[in-house]
């Protein structure tokens, strides 16, 4: 099988299994348009990533082959749960946060959907602090929107902080 | 080639942050993994995420009326235990309504003709709760003119008819009235059909309502009537009897149509329970259509459980969902799913149901539970979720 190089933000360069590379829809675009000897340049990858997106697809390809099924044709269950006990305790919530955004600017699909679910099991029952927190987000409501929220819904506010 | 390398000092999150914090499709993404009972603090995370919580409810199957398992001691002071089970996370969560006084004490049972009802009924006072959680109860200023022990109670629109179980020194077993709860008066109605006369009471009879009318079935026969708060009058008889294997029917409303669960069998033997669509004519007639749902084998022996007693199943519905109970052995719970035609039957063990709980009076209703009265649940301690 054709191998495609890529080069990532910290100048590593990775030769890729085609299947993995038209996997993203980001890579195949590229093909397309430049030829395949080309070195396709991802300013917004980081090498540590890719090594991650290595892993994850070959895992992913080990469960289709154990399985007999194609993951995205038949989400199920234990797809995400084999995926999630390979991956999830040795990913810290910023390292799986910067995957999910690197997995969502590839443009790979059957990865995009086993990150979403990481991220939604440790999303469960957080509260609104830990939520801020684990997405990074800043909240925008004015002080006054803020201060009500705090009060109507107080039991969202409490209980205990995510747990390193 | 493997390259194993670290991640790097300015590729942090902090550095994704600056250039596009988690939005759009994939927060979406993220976010319709989750049962809505997951979802309570993002809601409040900060606008986007409020919007994102309500798009990804829009467009999914996710919400689900939540089934409620009410026990009551059969002792005073007739506690009331609550637990709810949520279908589409499949998990149960403890009512604690401990800060809600309990509407009538004394003697009253705690009881439910249709799956929005509860009520409570001693010589001196009647309150009812239709609430999702039954967390406020009203009570009627007097009590039904005519001493009942075991009527059946149905809401019709703003109405609560109350009708037949009169105790044995009053006249008229059959006698039907109404509260009217806008104006917190009663109003006598037309009787009960003298059929009912030997079984007016709530064991015997089943009961269905919705916005207009009121259903009666008696259980054994199938005939059932109709009753219209605005003439005050019966209409029937309706013979829904399926076929002579049935041998105890109840009735109910699914996606707004009316169905009739027959049993059959006999009461010692019991051999299956299947589902038939009642169709309802312009001139308020009822006939009994085609089956719509056969319950599985395996099921049917789960219903029936272990006791020795007879069974005394009930049915709760609401929306596109019924649930099957057996009165004298409710360790199991047999769900029935109506939707594009077919049904699909699950069953779950009953949670409610302890070494405390076993011997006592249990009610199933169903509430509508969305995003606004789940916050407001949990915000008033009702239900213990987080």
């Amino acid at each position: 099988m054709k191998k495609i190089s890529v080069r990532t933000s910290d100048g590593q360069e990775f030769e890729l299994e085609e299947n993995l590379a038209m996997e993203s829809a980001t890579i195949k675009t590229s093909l397309d348009a430049f030829s395949r000897d080309d070195i396709i340049l991802l300013p917004n990858v980081n090498s540590w990533e890719m090594v991650k997106i290595i892993e994850f697809f070959t895992k992913v390809q080990e469960l289709e082959t154990k399985f007999g099924v194609k993951f995205m044709e038949k989400k199920e269950g234990r797809f995400l749960e084999a995926f999630q006990a390979e991956f999830d305790k040795d990913l810290s919530d910023d390292n799986l946060y910067c995957l999910l955004w690197t997995v969502d600017y590839l443009g790979i699909e059957v990865l995009l959907e086993n990150l979403c679910h990481l991220m939604a099991e440790r999303t469960k029952n957080k509260t609104v602090e830990s939520c801020r927190n684990l997405f990074g987000v800043q909240h925008d409501y004015t002080p006054e929107e803020e201060a009500e929220i705090r009060e109507d819904y107080s039991w969202a506010f409490e209980g205990p902080e995510i747990e390193e | 080639m493997a390259v194993t390398a670290n991640p790097k000092q300015n590729q942090t999150k902090a550095a994704v942050e600056e250039e596009a914090p988690l939005y759009g499709d994939v927060l979406e993404s993220v976010l319709s993994k989750l049962h809505l009972i997951h979802l309570l603090s993002a809601c409040h995370v900060s606008k986007s995420w409020n919007r994102a919580v309500s798009s990804t409810l829009r467009f999914s199957n996710r919400v689900k009326p939540w089934l409620v398992v009410h026990s009551q001691t059969t002792r005073f002071p007739y506690v009331v235990s609550a637990r709810a089970y949520d279908p589409a996370s499949h998990v149960w969560v403890d009512v604690d309504r401990s800060l809600h006084h309990p509407p009538v004490k004394s003697i009253s049972t705690l009881r439910s003709s249709h799956s929005t009802l509860l009520y409570m009924l001693s010589p001196s006072k009647f309150a009812f709760s239709l609430d999702a959680l039954h967390l406020e109860w009203s009570h009627a200023n007097t009590p039904p003119l005519v001493w009942r022990t075991d009527p059946i109670v149905a809401v019709v629109g703003h109405r609560v008819v109350v009708a037949g179980g009169a105790c044995d020194y009053e006249d008229d077993p059959l006698a039907v009235e109404m509260y009217d709860v806008k104006v917190g008066t009663w109003d006598t109605c037309e009787s009960m059909p003298a059929i009912f006369k030997d079984s007016s009471a709530s064991t015997w009879l089943s009961v269905a309502a919705d916005e207009r009318r009121m259903y009666v079935t008696e259980k054994c026969s199938a005939v059932t009537y109709s009753f219209d708060p605005e003439s005050k009058k019966w209409f029937g008889p309706y013979d829904l009897c399926p076929n002579p294997t049935v041998f105890s029917s109840v009735i109910g409303f699914v996606n707004g149509r009316l169905v009739l669960a027959g049993v059959v069998g006999e009461a010692e033997d019991v051999k299956g329970v299947k589902l038939w669509e009642v169709e309802v004519s312009d001139d308020e007639s009822l006939e009994l259509k085609e089956m719509i749902g056969d319950m599985p084998e395996t099921m049917v022996e789960k219903l029936k459980g272990e006791s020795d007693c007879k069974p005394s199943f009930s049915m709760s519905y609401m929306g596109g969902l019924v649930c099957f109970h057996n009165g004298s052995d409710p360790s199991d719970l047999i769900l029935c799913e109506l939707e594009n035609g077919g049904c699909r039957w699950t069953s779950i063990r009953n949670d409610a149901v302890n070494d405390g709980t076993r011997m006592q009076r249990m009610v199933v209703t169903y509430a509508n539970l969305g995003l606004p009265e789940l916050q407001k649940a949990v915000q008033v301690g009702a239900l213990k979720i987080l």
